[in-house]
């Protein structure tokens, strides 16, 4: 699939803002089943510094400063990225027995492995919980291939969860997700992690985003589309496998991959310290247009 | 000496029971083999022998004047008490800790070889990570630490990112051998401990510590600022380095304010500093200037609210950007704290070997990390005997299992196999003793030295000494950290007989305090403005509240109906220039309200505007710059503190004392004006502290005309009035020389106001403070014509030069009694004077914006749940 995605952030103060650093994780990587063949981040006022580097797990991070006095800040940012379905047949060695991973990543049997224990740690939004890691080996009962045991797991966060926006904010801790059973993509996310990496396998935290298919007849509102997140899961040999529990389903080619990280304190796509603005407004407008859809 | 000769004496300082109460291995006595008998070690004999002769009286009387040096400095390490006095100050023993010339030189290769090698496992860890790729420590002990900063992956690459100060608390195993207890990498306190109790010890013990040839201290700080300039961005020849702090409240104030002016870099905040065009820059009265060096006294996430933690108010945000472009040299480099990690001390020999090819020389305090199966079943199966901690030193303190129930045991049994990887296990190890001076006595106790040392590529040095605490009985050696209060020790590294020629004593010197650096930080420049403001205010109000009890006193005496008419105005004043306000001048009823209006107005503190507030803000103006005082101006700002402590404590029915209070102010806050103004070199920060004294001055008088005569009173009272003013003004000399005995309202006021060669006049004030503006340094400079300060103070200059006292005095037929046109003229003058205030503060105060983050989101929502619909 070819998409045009256009995300745009605009923030409204109500006083003058003399001077803002930031940090924008805005832009897709070309990597596994996706390419971002071109980009454009636009800031308005235009900043005096911008630079873009790899951020610690790969990510394309933009650091920006805009120097002179401004009451609006507008970060808009277009991307062409190009997608392929994930490959039909799943890959030799995800039938494996999940505790064959766990021990593999335990015992740190080579550099990568051992690198990779940074995603069974604990990380800032994500501890592991006993109820959780009992959760996660209802699915991963014991001998059972790592595959579908994943698979198991996200079609019960599924069926067990309600997808509710109302019921948490970005500081809901995970305790209370799981009693009360309602979240949003986010929270589904940490809330696989937090399971696996109880269990002693590595899980990691993607945001990105996925086209959203008007239902039909009706014509796609421009801005309808989010921002969307979902775990990956890691198997030696094979790579990260991603699972979408909000969604019941693994990425199929609608969905792009923004940013990989231990949780989403990681990959957050825009952080920001202002001098000034008092109390202020934000508007965050997504969009994920089909290059080939017919117009 | 042995045993016998040192029990002999009576009432001796040794007293027998010392032996008994020694560990294992102590600093004064040894022992032989089959422990049968003990003598004093040779590096102790003859200070044991001066100290004895000396005697535990005489040895507590030079602890009380350490005592007293400390307080006066304010050493403290601890939270600075309300006003900036500190709270709990160090006490100095005056028995120092002894370092024999063979120990210091393995602790003194043994540290700079740490230094080497905790400054590669750094780079390896925010670099390659071949730490961890290889499996030379455990990926878990680092991931999950939170000294493992990611932002700061990468960072360390720049040359000048390296471990330049370090520090280690070290102390002496039962053996005899010295070992680390902790390592202190982020921002290590103390240094400038080490200096001030070095400088106390010096002046309580000034001949022994020369005859006992112990190394100095001074070259230290002289080649570590060599050593910071050496690490500056871009081969910088003259770098701008400056100390950033955490503001007076931080508990360490002290030490940094110490190590600041010690090096001669003025020490900041996070809020002097900003991020501009991928550099730092640090906020001046000339404008932003670069900053190409810091000398961090900032905990890591602390340090930068962008990439960091996002709740500090300390740090600066996109310094680590700054860092990573490689325009700023930071030290310690962020994400250093890791290093502090007691997890990775086991692993340190096999990374020595790895790393350098070298065996580790200064071996750890035996530590085992739980995350390992191994050491994990060791740490559980000996538990009792061992320490434990979390891997997180400000976590968790250290805990002695050997003094836990049982139940608590299988409590933090059940805490370790939980979560293994969070906890060490540590050999308590009976640590060496040391004699102290208790009540008059040397008793053994334990001690715990920090060590500092500066590295470059090409050399290091360790501090000859260091800043030693001794512990309490049964106290745990975390490390100074562990407790930030106590009783130190000197800590005398002792020359070999090589060296002994080459330490030179000079009569101990105090450090030089001249700042070398040529911009004014605005936030210093504010304070000295302020400390200018409000030393002459309350010596304003001392003088002035004097000259109302005087006549409080000449009322009661004689009875004159004009002295009280007189005190009735000269108390509305006082009301009015110390609370801004007072209800219109009644005839004063009875003694008990005078009392409580005087006493009232020079001790409550919590009165705003009262002697004792101004002084408590003048002192917390005076220590938010530190850094600029010598410790005679401290002694000044400490005896008058006392005086008004004094005052505070002494019964209400105390007038006779009061007076005698206001006298010993008087004094003492002319005396301290005389320091703060005459130490200052003339510079802008002195510029600013006199424009402050100046503006208050002329303010206050103002204020104190407009209260007092701005119409007339009975011939009686105006003239008792005129020269209660005159000589609250301390004018009272030039006005008899003028106008020898004839005193009216025309003179007083030609002295008070116009008389230009007055230094206490109006004025005066007036022109002083019009010079003292053109002084300062100006944007765009002078083609830009003059400031709105300078333009108002023309405008008052012109005003006092052109007023004539009779002019000013000539009375309207229809108010004979109203003074109008002197009303109109204070009014003028006093316009243009807010007008001034307000243009300085705009042009040169930091005015620092409060800054937030911005929420980055909103959630990320995706309510796309195929089929659903």
């Amino acid at each position: 699939m070819r998409y045009r995605v256009t995300h745009v952030t605009r923030y409204d103060y109500s006083e003058q803002v003399t001077l803002c650093h930031n940090e924008a994780r805005l832009t897709p990587s070309t990597e596994g089943r996706q390419h971002c063949h071109r980009y454009l981040l636009t800031v308005t006022p235009t900043p005096r510094m911008m630079r873009e580097r790899r951020d610690y797990f790969g990510n394309r991070v933009t650091y920006f400063g805009v120097e002179s006095p401004h009451s609006e800040l507008v970060v808009s940012m277009v991307s062409e990225v190009v997608t392929e379905a994930a490959p039909a047949q799943l890959q030799l060695g995800s039938e494996r027995p999940w505790e064959q991973i766990r021990d593999a990543v335990h015992a740190g049997e080579d550099a990568d492995l051992r690198l990779l224990q940074q995603f069974v740690c604990d990380s800032a939004l994500v501890r592991t919980l006993p109820e959780l890691s009992a959760y996660a080996l209802e699915s991963f009962t014991p001998g059972r291939g790592v595959m579908e045991a994943a698979m198991n797991l996200t079609n019960r966060i599924y069926a067990d969860f309600k997808y509710d926006p109302t019921a948490t904010t970005i500081s809901t801790p995970l305790a209370q997700v799981w009693r009360e059973k309602r979240g949003v993509c986010q929270d589904f996310a940490h809330l696989a992690i937090a399971a696996l990496r109880g269990i002693g396998l590595p899980a990691g935290y993607v945001s990105g985003y996925l086209e959203t298919i008007p239902p039909e007849g009706q014509k796609k509102l421009v801005g309808s589309d989010a921002s969307h997140a979902w775990f990956s899961l890691y198997l030696p040999d094979v790579g990260w496998l991603e699972f979408d529990p909000t969604n019941d389903q693994m990425p199929t080619e609608q969905y792009i991959v923004l940013a990989r990280g231990r949780d989403y304190a990681d990959v957050s796509p825009l952080n920001g310290v202002i001098y000034g603005g008092g109390p202020h407004t934000m508007d965050v407008s997504v969009d994920v247009l089909d290059l080939d859809a017919p117009a | 000496m042995t045993e016998a000769q040192v029990k002999k004496e009576p009432g001796a300082l040794l007293p027998a029971g010392y032996l008994d109460e020694r560990s294992e291995y102590d600093e004064l006595w040894s022992t032989t083999a089959d422990g049968a008998k003990h003598s004093v070690r040779g590096h102790w004999q003859s200070l044991l022998s001066a100290f004895q002769q000396l005697g535990g009286r005489d040895l507590e009387a030079r602890r009380q004047e350490a005592r007293r040096l400390f307080r006066e400095n304010g050493v403290s390490y601890s939270a600075m008490a309300e006003g900036g006095r500190a709270a709990r100050p160090w006490e100095l023993d005056p028995v120092p800790f002894l370092i024999p010339a063979d120990d210091w030189s393995r602790i003194e290769g043994g540290l700079a070889q740490r230094a080497r090698l905790l400054d590669a496992i750094l780079k390896d860890l925010y670099g390659p990570r071949h730490l961890i790729r290889g499996g030379m420590v455990p990926a878990e002990l680092i991931f999950r630490h939170s000294g493992f900063m990611l932002p700061a992956d990468g960072t360390l690459a720049h040359e000048h990112s390296a471990l330049t100060l370090y520090a280690a608390d070290v102390v002496r195993g039962p053996g005899g051998a010295f070992r680390v207890v902790a390592d202190r990498t982020q921002a290590p306190a103390g240094a400038g401990l080490a200096l001030e109790t070095r400088i106390a010890c010096s002046r309580i013990l000034p001949n022994l510590i020369r005859a006992t040839h112990v190394h100095r201290l001074a070259r230290f700080f002289r080649t570590l600022r060599n050593d910071l300039a050496g690490r500056a961005p871009h081969q910088k020849i003259d770098p701008r380095m400056v100390v950033l702090g955490q503001g007076a409240e931080d508990p360490a104030y002290f030490d940094h304010a110490y190590l600041a002016s010690y090096l001669g870099f003025p020490l900041v905040e996070g809020a002097d500093l900003t991020v501009r065009e991928g550099h730092l820059w640090l906020r001046t009265i000339e404008g932003l200037k670069l900053v190409d060096m810091i000398l961090r006294r900032v905990p890591d996430p602390l340090c930068d609210p962008l990439e960091l933690d996002p709740s500090s108010q300390v740090g600066i945000p996109a310094l680590l950007e700054v860092a990573r472009r490689g325009n700023v040299g930071i030290v310690s480099p962020l994400g250093a704290g890791i290093l502090e990690n007691p997890g990775l001390l086991p692993f340190l020999p096999r990374i020595a070997r790895q790393f350098l090819g070298e065996d580790l020389k200064l071996e750890s305090i035996p530590t085992w990390w739980c995350g390992q199966a191994e050491s994990r079943s060791y740490v559980l199966e000996n538990l009792d005997r061992l320490v434990v901690k979390s891997i997180e030193h400000n976590r968790q303190a250290a805990v002695w299992c050997g003094g836990l129930s049982a139940e608590e045991l299988q409590q933090w049994r059940a805490k370790i196999e939980r979560d293994p990887g969070l906890y060490v296990g540590q050999e308590p190890g009976s640590n060496a003793t040391t004699p102290a001076l208790v009540k008059g006595e040397l008793r053994p106790r334990a001690a715990v030295t920090r060590c500092f040392v500066s590295a470059t590529e090409d050399h290091f040095q360790v501090m000859p000494g260091g800043f030693t605490r001794t512990t309490l009985p049964g106290e745990i050696s975390g490390g100074l950290s562990a407790s930030l209060q106590g009783t130190c020790k000197d800590t005398w590294v002792l020359a070999s007989d090589e060296e002994k020629h080459l330490i030179s004593w000079p009569a101990a010197a105090a450090p030089s305090f001249a700042v070398a650096f040529e911009s004014l930080p605005s936030r210093a420049a504010e304070s000295l403005y302020w400390v200018g403001r409000h030393a002459e205010r309350a010596e304003f109000l001392t003088r002035l509240a004097r000259s109302a009890l005087r006549k409080f006193n000449e009322s009661r005496d004689y009875g004159d109906p004009a002295d009280s008419g007189c005190l009735s105005i000269l108390l509305y004043a006082l009301k009015v220039l110390s609370t801004g306000r007072g209800s219109t001048p009644a005839l004063v009823s009875g003694s008990e309200f005078v009392e409580n209006t005087l006493l009232e107005t020079v001790r409550d503190a919590t009165l705003e505007g009262s002697l004792a507030a101004t002084f408590k803000s003048l002192e917390r103006s005076a220590v938010s710059v530190r850094d600029r005082w010598s410790t005679d101006t401290w002694r000044a700002i400490d005896d008058i503190s006392e005086t008004l402590e004094e005052q505070r404590r002494l019964p209400r029915a105390g007038l006779v004392a009061l007076e005698n209070t206001l006298d010993r102010l008087v004094s003492a806050l002319v005396g301290l004006t005389g320091l703060t103004i005459e130490s200052t070199t003339h510079e802008h920060g002195w510029q600013f502290l006199m424009i402050g004294r100046r503006l208050e001055r002329a303010r206050n008088l103002i204020l104190l005309m407009q209260s007092t005569v701005m119409r007339e009173a009975e011939e009686g009272v105006e003239h008792q009035l005129l020269e209660a003013l005159l000589i609250a003004n301390e004018s009272v000399m030039t006005h008899r020389r003028r106008y020898r005995a004839a005193l009216d309202i025309s003179s007083a006021v030609q002295v008070l106001l116009l008389d230009t060669s007055n230094p206490r006049s109006l004025a005066y004030q007036v022109l002083e403070l019009a010079k003292h503006l053109d002084a300062l340094p100006r944007e765009g400079g002078v083609r830009r014509g003059l400031a709105a300060d300078q333009r108002a103070l023309l405008q008052a200059s012109t005003l006092v030069r052109l007023a004539d006292a009779p002019d000013l005095l000539a009375a309207n037929p229809s108010a004979p009694h109203q003074r109008e046109r002197l009303t109109a003229f204070l009014a003028g003058v006093d316009s243009e004077l807010s007008v001034a205030t307000a243009a300085l503060d705009q042009a040169y105060f930091t005015h620092v914006q409060p800054t937030q983050q911005l929420v980055a989101v909103s959630r990320d929502l995706n309510d796309d749940r195929p089929g659903m619909d």
